[in-house]
């Protein structure tokens, strides 16, 4: 039979790996990606103790976790989509501050009447 | 033993594509990365019992937030999908972390005194019934309360899409 400890090491560890990865990398995906690799981690910790108690409240628990999940991640995406489509960076500490952003990171500038002349030529992003 | 065999399979595929994952440079392998630590954790539900915690990880997780990361992964700008520079003074940093979460596994080790499930507890036949009871009768407060941050994210989606349009 598998002990309790040998679920709390392996949550232990996703959790470490992942904060590791959102406390060390720095691009913005990479960081959301870990932080799913933390929640991951504590639902496994809390279905192993609701199989230990045998209770069903644990797993409601997660359930909540994995709900709260991809709302945050629905919404963190939105707004990286949303800062990229628009110069300043939502990199941590890709660009310092007052440097201008890489060339390729500006966006052209799209005026209304532009815009409104030729629907077909707006950015998607 | 095939419970052992069986956990030591998925713990190590998790734990093993979660470390690749955040080491990885090219976003799209860490997505795809990220894909096998899910499922695999997916199977650790599994073999704990909680059936509708693996439906909901395999269609919640690795479905629907693996596949945003992918759309947003190849919607994004060259500045996003630049790989990152390896800083290799803050790996040092993680190897010391690494050390730490090693030494306190082995003092929780040395400590257990092997809880394992209590006999008592005789798994649910039918795992989605007891938890559908208790999400819609004793925990029917706590449930919708989950929704309101729902609905916090998709007015603040629809304002950040909308202010973009103007």
């Amino acid at each position: 039979m598998i002990s309790v400890e040998h679920y709390l090491a392996l949550g232990f560890v996703l959790f470490a790996i992942g904060a590791c990865g959102a406390l060390l990398r720095r691009n913005p995906t990479l960081i959301l990606m870990s932080i799913e690799l933390m929640l991951t981690a504590v639902n496994v910790n809390l279905i192993a103790f609701s199989r230990m108690l045998g209770e069903v409240h644990g797993q409601l628990f997660s359930l909540f976790i994995m709900a709260d999940a991809a709302a945050e991640t629905a919404l963190a995406l939105g707004i990286l989509v949303a800062c990229a489509a628009r110069p300043p960076s939502a990199g941590t500490a890709e660009t310092e501050a007052g440097e201008m952003p890489p060339e390729e990171f500006i966006a052209e500038p799209v005026s209304s009447e532009a815009e409104a002349a030729d629907p077909a030529e707006r950015t998607v992003l | 033993m095939a419970d052992h065999l069986l956990f030591d399979f998925f713990a190590a595929i998790a734990a093993a594509s979660g470390l690749a994952m955040v080491t990885r440079r090219n976003l799209m392998h860490a997505t795809i990365l990220l894909l096998a630590t899910l499922l695999a954790t997916g199977g650790i539900f599994l073999q704990l019992q909680a059936e509708y915690a693996l439906a909901a990880q395999v269609l919640l997780f690795a479905g629907g937030i693996v596949l945003l990361f992918v759309l947003v992964v190849m919607l994004l700008s060259p500045q996003f999908l630049r790989p990152a520079p390896f800083d290799w003074k803050s790996f040092s940093i993680a190897a010391l972390a690494l050390v730490v979460v090693i030494e306190i596994i082995a003092v929780v080790w040395a400590h257990h005194d092997g809880m394992i499930w209590r006999s008592a507890a005789t798994p649910s036949a039918n795992n989605a019934r007891a938890l559908g009871t208790a999400l819609f009768q004793d925990d029917l407060l706590a449930f919708e309360f989950a929704a309101v941050p729902l609905l916090a994210t998709i007015i603040g989606v629809v304002m950040l899409s909308k202010r973009r349009t103007e």
